[in-house]
């Protein structure tokens, strides 16, 4: 004979294991619902809070294979860093945008800027930003010279600018564009002459 | 566990045991239980095992494709589907009744039967060394009766290498020689028969080399030791559906091709230099990253040459093996189009005269700064990267997007971040003229700056091409020969003009 206490805790372990998995079932299929509604994976807005500021966005189009300037008017922050990382996701959104020129995967988004001093800047990529942008020298210096060139038109003084992706240093963008080293800001604004 | 009544020795005597603490066998019910919970460990242990078994692959080479199928392991022996092994062969028919199965290749008839070994083969009797699987579909017949089946199913000469699970059918196969020179400079050199494309690999104090689609079988020992030098073994061997050589060493390897991707010559990286051709000096500088690049003179202009150097032309296909750089269409990579074009570029400069080195002539892995290495151990008078992309039209022509301050180096070291700085201007001299001799075949053409890798460690003129379709057209433009030959033509051409305007002629 098994004993009572055994046979008790063999019932209580299948129900258990049954009721287990009519729970993960359900989680399954609710994490499929979920996946399957359309995300709107652009990065958050800027607050609306503070007074709207005009700020310069250098815009660049896959088709000219060049930049523009073109002025918005968005709500900032005061904090410099801050201010500076918000202008750079205006400018995500603009390219995560239907009528993007210059296509950026969606969920790409500037995690941070860091105003280290008054000449240098580094800016945080998230690992979507890098890991799913297209791959090319030309699309890539354009993602890189449009960010730098908005960097430095809306906080000047900046004379060097370092990517890293995930707060970590990576060789290259997307296989060409050289994110290893700081960026000269007047080597940039020689290639956004050159791209105009 | 239960307790009951017994007794050990004589009752109450000095050799018993209290009742309370004698333990008895399970009852039946419980012992069923506990089998039937162990076997549902085992089963699970062996589904698990039969899954790592159905990873591993065999490989056929035949003289026109190279492709893999899964093996899967039945009854502690591995079977094959002969269905999909047959099928890349020729028009296969499969036909079930019952537990018979009948397959005709290109119309010759085989014959099997679920759970038996005997099989009939083009009228033959036949037998497997297992019993034939029929399931889901798949016509498994085990491993060890492949190639004999397939001999007489394709009446074709049939090599299999069990070790490696390769099969080679009709002849296919790409002998290759080790050939070990121990000193001046340490080299290994691979000589195949045909042109092959490994993934190299280094690690350290080891590269690897291996051959995924190449019929390569070695022809000498399996493993070669070599004492008193940097590269102290190499092995070749066979594993999982391809051949690997495993090169040892105490100092970082380079790869290169010669011979149109029929020789292999891996040395250390310090003395990567052109070892086929002894007249060149080879000065014990580049070592590897962070190396200091080699402060050579460059061939523009002129002032700054040393006399009789000749003119080497260095191009660089990008990425290669495991890097496939941009996705340009579904099936269409970067690596292939810059390999193609690369090779396009090598024929023009060669037809006119102009030595050059392809620092990738197949789908190998090297890293940029292994190609500046070699661009810069090699003397490269002219450094050439070509990549591909989709966005835009035409050609755009890079230069090294340096600081502006960035002053020339003095003295026989360099660092490496600056080895191009000594030779900017004459890169963006050399861009300008190329784009007058490509826009002169009617090509659409920009010369831009880019932070490309590896430019900047480049220490000669070094300039980077990146072709994208011509306007009007698609990422196929990109695979056209026209296309390929009238930019290659161009290149060549405004190089030779650039070299005999430099040399004053």
């Amino acid at each position: 004979m098994i004993p009572r206490a055994l046979t008790v805790s063999l019932v209580i372990m299948l129900a258990a294991v049954l009721g287990m998995g009519l729970y993960l079932r359900t989680l399954k299929h609710r994490a499929e619902r979920i996946h399957e509604q359309p995300v709107d994976m652009r990065p958050v807005p800027a607050p609306v809070t503070g007074t709207p500021e005009r700020v310069a966005l250098f815009i660049a189009s896959d088709a000219s294979g060049g930049l523009q300037r073109e002025d918005v008017d968005i709500s900032l922050p005061r904090e410099h860093s801050e201010h500076a990382r918000e202008i750079l996701r205006a400018l995500v959104a603009r390219y995560q945008a239907k009528d993007s020129p210059h296509p950026l995967p969606g969920g790409a988004d500037v995690k941070d800027v860091y105003l280290v001093n008054e000449k240098t800047a580094v800016v945080d990529l998230n690992s979507v930003f890098a890991e799913a942008h297209r791959s090319g020298i030309l699309v890539e210096e354009l993602t890189v010279a449009s960010m730098i060139q908005t960097l430095v038109a809306n906080e000047p003084g900046i004379t060097r600018v370092k990517f890293l992706v995930d707060g970590r240093e990576r060789d290259t963008l997307a296989g060409h564009a050289d994110l290893s080293d700081f960026y000269d800001v007047a080597a940039v604004s020689a290639l956004a002459g050159e791209l105009q | 566990m239960r307790w009951t009544e017994a007794r050990l020795g004589t009752p109450n005597g000095p050799g018993s045991v209290p009742r309370h603490l004698v333990p008895t066998p399970f009852s039946t019910r419980t012992r069923v239980i506990i089998a039937l919970a162990i076997t549902f460990f085992l089963v699970l242990l062996w589904t698990g095992s039969a899954r790592s078994a159905d990873e591993k692959r065999l490989t056929i080479y035949t003289p026109g494709k190279t492709y893999s199928v899964f093996l899967t392991e039945r009854n502690r022996t591995e079977y094959v589907d002969l269905i999909a092994v047959l099928e890349p062969l020729g028009k296969v028919d499969v036909r079930q009744d019952g537990r018979k199965w009948k397959l005709r290749l290109n119309g010759d008839e085989s014959q099997f039967q679920e759970g038996k070994t005997k099989a009939k083969v083009r009228g033959h009797d036949y037998m497997l060394s297992r019993d034939f699987v029929g399931e889901h579909g798949k016509a498994l017949v085990p491993l060890a009766s492949l190639a004999p089946l397939l001999q007489a199913m394709l009446r074709e000469n049939v090599r299999y290498h069990p070790a490696g699970s390769r099969i080679f059918l009709a002849g296919a196969a790409n002998p290759y020689s080790t050939q070990v020179v121990a000193a001046n400079p340490p080299r290994v050199v691979f000589n195949f028969t045909a042109p092959v494309s490994p993934n190299i690999a280094n690690e350290p104090g080891k590269m690897q080399i291996v051959f995924p689609r190449d019929p390569v079988i070695a022809t000498g020992p399996d493993t070669v030791t070599i004492k008193e030098s940097p590269i102290s073994s190499v092995t070749n061997f066979e594993s999982d559906g391809q051949a690997e050589i495993t090169i040892k060493a105490t100092a970082p390897l380079v790869a290169t091709f010669s011979n149109g991707g029929k020789t292999l010559t891996v040395m250390p990286a310090q003395q990567a230099v052109a070892v086929p051709k002894p007249p060149i000096a080879i000065p014990p500088v580049t070592p590897a990253p962070p190396p200091v690049a080699a402060s050579i003179p460059p061939i523009l202009p002129p002032a700054a040459r040393l006399p009789q150097r000749r003119f080497l032309v260095v191009i660089d296909p990008s990425h290669g093996g495991d890097e496939r750089g941009a996705a340009l269409s579904d099936t269409l990579a970067e690596k292939d189009v810059t390999l193609a074009f690369g090779r396009s570029l090598r024929t023009e400069l060669q037809s006119r005269g102009v030595e050059v080195l392809l620092l990738r002539d197949g789908d190998t892995t090297i890293s940029t700064d292994q190609r500046a290495i070699l661009a810069n151990t090699n003397r490269a008078a002219l450094y050439v990267t070509i990549h591909a992309g989709s966005v835009g039209s035409g050609v755009r022509l890079y230069t090294s997007m340096m600081p502006a301050d960035s002053e020339a180096p003095r003295g026989e070291f360099v660092p490496w971040d600056l080895a191009q700085a000594g030779f900017l201007s004459s890169s963006r001299t050399l861009a300008a003229s190329l784009a007058g001799e490509i826009q002169s075949r009617r090509i659409e053409v920009r010369v831009l700056s880019a932070s490309l890798p590896p430019l900047n460690h480049v220490a000669a003129p070094a300039i980077g091409v990146e072709v994208a379709p011509r306007a009007g057209t698609d990422v196929n433009d990109l695979t056209s020969i026209t296309y390929q030959q009238a930019l290659a033509s161009g290149l060549a051409a405004g190089i030779v003009t650039a070299h005999n305007h430099a040399e004053g002629r």
